[in-house]
């Protein structure tokens, strides 16, 4: 079945977007007060980091000294990272300052 | 009069003349009848006139009036109109009632040879006359010298004619839309140049953005040569001396120097107005009143202040909160709504109704930016905010057909149903964008009075003494906003729900994500592609097609986009380690999907969490001094089939906002005071459905129904229509049997350790 799996793939793949294009196509009113903050020394101590993959924006990034590094800037504002977090208090998420943040045209 | 003569026709309403009226005049040698109201007025107006006929008359039929003018006109040789509104609508009246050609849209005109211009002026024709003729005269293609003497003016009266074949009533007069009105006749102008356009921006969009600011202001937009040359705005918007005359009461240059070739065409404004970078530009110099600034930064503002534009952004705010750094310690409020999505709209709109003062804020820069949802709203439930809101809610399709579907990674089962009954008022499901849809609730809201404060969050909730909520502060400088209620509709991450105590702080076994593209196709593509047409549409929910977690997808048709994404358990989505990005991707290469989005573009991409514990799992709706709506309340329907939310929050919007008010009425606004709230919506669809509908959410994301279901139905309906001759048909009892037995057995489908195919 895995062959099979492959040539869908091939036929009927879209031409690829990456990441970068997919977040270009979303408009954000960056703010200078990050709304987002992340206590890496409690994230050493966490063995999922589930917010790595599922953040739908890829905001969060493991370092190699097993804490993470976060962005704040492309933000749906949607949540998901302090749900899915295991450890309280890691993630410190707040809406960004009125007006600022992202601005959906097509949601 | 004799036959080599020419003479012009010119209607006037109120005295006005026409635009070209004088160029028709000047061109039939200074002879004219001006016809129509204050005929007498317009005809001394005329520069280029020596003897004129002025008949007053109504307007009316043009029939008639062609039959009236007949003893006047019939012995020119041509009779000449300006091709403005009324002149056209004469002129082949005039045609058929002399029995003469018509010939349109002439730049020079004689007895013996009229000279057309075609294809915007870049073609000219010359046809020999060898009779009498009709023609229409192209504004701006000669202009008017005046002539030294005064005109004589002989008003005439003339007897209304016997019947004439044609409508015998006229058609309706309507105002002029300033956007579309002719230049020469605007009496406000915005001019735009090329200095209103940034480097690398979208000189189109700026300058729809004046026609807009032009619009609001009752005043017409138009342009420089150089703007319409680069095509950002139509050729007939174009004013000076290679394009339209103007001769406004009040011009507004933005970003325009003024070279001889654009003022000599403006005219002699009785104000002019110039807003550039350059104090010394032509067209400030002769500007009243010189603003330098940089144009579109000017216009924008402009926007912002009149509430028009893309950008509808603190449109209403009190005038105490525009002030930088001013306290508004002072604004009181009987509400405060936070959010203006569909429930904070729709509660605002009640307490605006009931004359009270209420505040809506709203955190984005207009209501809808923040928001995303599948893509269908069931209106039924606008009923109660407007009569027949059909026919103004900006829908983008209507459902006409929804299709369930059933999928394992290479098969589908779909159960689809039509019915054009959902294509007509009162409909059923539309399409729209959250952007438009929310903005035009809120101007609901806004029209009956509630007062809407965009780019503003709401911090935190203000409590007096005995701890019961007052207000909210916000992130305005000293921004207290008081009253004695407060009605949180600040969406699935409510954080006034959370300070209130009502909500936990993270849950995430009952929230669901859920991801979406917007993805570009031609309107005839989607209309072929999904079999729908006109402004129709299709919704298909699908099952089994988000791989080991559990969830669903959607695809929605727009007008020219569709909606496609997926739903996704939060607590699965952990587990995964998949990405959101790609469990889409897997979605839009199934065979089932794949060719209905070939080719399409991604115009969005945008993620936001759903509230699917369902009734079981909503928080208190009420508490001391505040009730919660909407998402923030966990009010979205989440059931297989049903997947419903914004219908939700209106009906729970308007509960809460009519309970608000009788609250207020009462001046009881505590706990007890406001428990009418959950009666309320225990007597309407809002917590009915919910209720019965309890089970639903658990039912939906189990193993059984992510899984197992489809692949049962998939594998006994492809065995059913599999034709294995020599063997014969097996019967449907023992092929269920079979494919049940097979299903059940093997390792149990647990969504984490599911392999794919």
């Amino acid at each position: 079945m895995a062959s099979l799996d492959d040539e869908l793939v091939a036929t009927d793949r879209y031409p690829p977007v990456s990441f970068e294009e997919r977040m270009g196509t979303v408009e954000f009113r960056v703010s200078e007060r990050p709304h987002i903050t992340v206590d890496s020394d409690v994230c050493r101590s966490c063995t999922t980091k589930a917010c790595v993959h599922a953040c739908p924006a890829k905001l969060f990034v493991p370092t190699s000294d097993g804490g993470i590094l976060f962005n704040y800037e492309q933000c749906f504002e949607c949540g998901t990272c302090y749900m899915v977090c295991n450890e309280a208090g890691a993630i410190t998420w707040t809406y960004p300052d009125g007006g600022d943040g992202v601005v959906f045209r097509h949601g | 009069m004799t036959p080599r003569d020419l003479i012009a026709v010119i209607v006037t309403r109120g005295g006005t003349l026409p635009t070209g009226a004088d160029e028709a005049v000047a061109e039939a040698g200074g002879a004219a009848v001006v016809v129509g109201t204050g005929s007498e007025d317009a005809a001394r107006a005329l520069v280029s006139a020596r003897t004129v006929t002025a008949v007053e008359t109504e307007p009316g039929v043009p029939g008639r009036l062609a039959a009236m003018l007949r003893p006047l006109i019939e012995a020119a040789a041509v009779v000449l109109l300006p091709a403005s509104p009324d002149g056209r609508d004469l002129a082949p009246l005039l045609a058929v009632e002399l029995d003469r050609p018509l010939f349109a849209w002439a730049a020079r005109c004689s007895p013996s040879e009229v000279e057309l211009v075609r294809l915007d002026h870049r073609l000219s024709i010359r046809v020999g006359l060898d009779g009498p003729a009709v023609a229409t005269l192209a504004p701006g293609a000669r202009g008017a010298e005046p002539v030294q003497e005064p005109s004589s003016v002989l008003p005439r009266t003339l007897n209304a004619p016997k019947e004439r074949p044609g409508p015998d009533e006229p058609g309706k007069t309507l105002p002029a839309d300033p956007a579309t009105v002719d230049l020469g006749e605007a009496r406000r102008i915005l001019g735009g140049g090329a200095g209103l356009v940034p480097p690398d921006e979208s000189g189109a969009q700026m300058m729809e953005l004046l026609g807009d600011v032009a619009r609001a202001l009752d005043a017409s937009a138009g342009a420089t040569r150089v703007v319409t040359d680069a095509g950002w705005m139509d050729y007939s918007r174009q004013i000076g001396t290679t394009g339209v005359v103007v001769d406004p009461d009040l011009y507004i240059a933005f970003g325009i120097s003024g070279a001889a070739q654009h003022t000599g065409g403006l005219g002699a404004p009785h104000h002019v107005v110039s807003v550039n970078t350059d104090p010394s530009c032509p067209m400030t110099a002769m500007a009243d009143l010189g603003i330098v600034a940089d144009a579109p930064a000017v216009l924008r503002e402009l926007a912002r202040r009149l509430g028009v534009g893309h950008e509808k952004e603190r449109r209403t705010v009190p005038a105490a909160l525009l002030e930088r750094g001013s306290t508004v310690a002072n604004e009181r409020f009987d509400a405060v709504v936070v959010g203006a999505g569909p429930a904070g709209s729709a509660a605002a709109l009640e307490l605006a109704r009931a004359g009270r003062r209420v505040a809506l804020l709203e955190r984005g820069p207009f209501p809808g930016s923040k928001n995303v949802y599948g893509g269908v709203v069931y209106g039924r439930i606008l009923d109660e905010v407007v009569p027949q809101w059909w026919r103004e809610v900006p829908v983008q399709r209507w459902i006409t057909r929804r299709s369930t579907m059933m999928m394992t990674p290479t098969q589908s089962v779909s159960f689809d149903v039509r019915s054009q009954a959902w294509g007509g008022p009162p409909y059923n499901g539309m399409t729209t964008y959250r952007a438009d849809f929310d903005s035009w609730l809120a101007g609901k809201a806004e029209q009956a009075g509630a007062e809407l404060i965009t780019s503003t969050l709401a911090t935190e909730l203000l409590r007096g003494g005995d701890g019961a909520i007052t207000g909210v502060r916000t992130d305005r400088p000293d921004g207290e906003l008081h009253a004695p209620l407060v009605i949180a509709c600040d969406g699935v991450n409510s954080f006034l729900a959370k300070s209130a105590g009502l909500l936990p702080e993270a849950d995430a076994d009952h929230h669901t994500l859920g991801v979406k593209e917007t993805l570009s196709l031609p309107r005839e593509t989607i209309d072929e592609r999904f079999a729908v047409s006109g402004d129709e549409g299709l919704d298909i929910e699908m099952v089994g097609c988000t791989g080991p977690i559990a969830g669903g997808g959607f695809l929605y048709t727009n007008r020219e986009t569709v909606s496609v994404g997926v739903v996704l358990s939060l607590t699965d989505l952990a587990a995964s380690g998949r990405r959101p990005e790609d469990l889409i991707a897997d979605l839009k290469a199934h065979p089932s999907i794949a060719p209905l989005l070939r080719g399409a573009e991604l115009k969005e991409y945008s993620a936001h969490l759903i509230p699917e514990g369902g009734y079981d799992h909503m928080p208190e709706l009420a508490t001391e001094g505040m009730l919660v709506a909407g998402d923030a309340a966990g009010m979205c329907l989440a059931a297989g089939i049903w997947l419903e939310g914004v219908n939700f929050a209106i009906g729970s919007g308007l509960a809460a906002g009519r309970t608000a008010a009788e609250a207020l009425e009462r001046g009881d606004t505590s706990a007890a005071g406001l428990a009418r709230y959950r009666k309320r919506l225990s007597e309407s669809f809002v917590l009915a459905d919910h209720k019965r509908l309890r089970r639903a959410p658990g039912f939906v994301l189990s193993p059984r129904v992510q899984h197992r279901y489809p692949e049962l139905v998939c594998d006994l309906v492809q065995e059913l229509f599999t034709v294995r001759n020599p063997k014969p048909k097996p019967r449907l009892g023992g092929l269920l049997r079979r494919t049940a037995r097979t299903k059940a057995s093997g390792s149990p489908t647990s969504p984490a350790t599911r392999s794919r195919g």
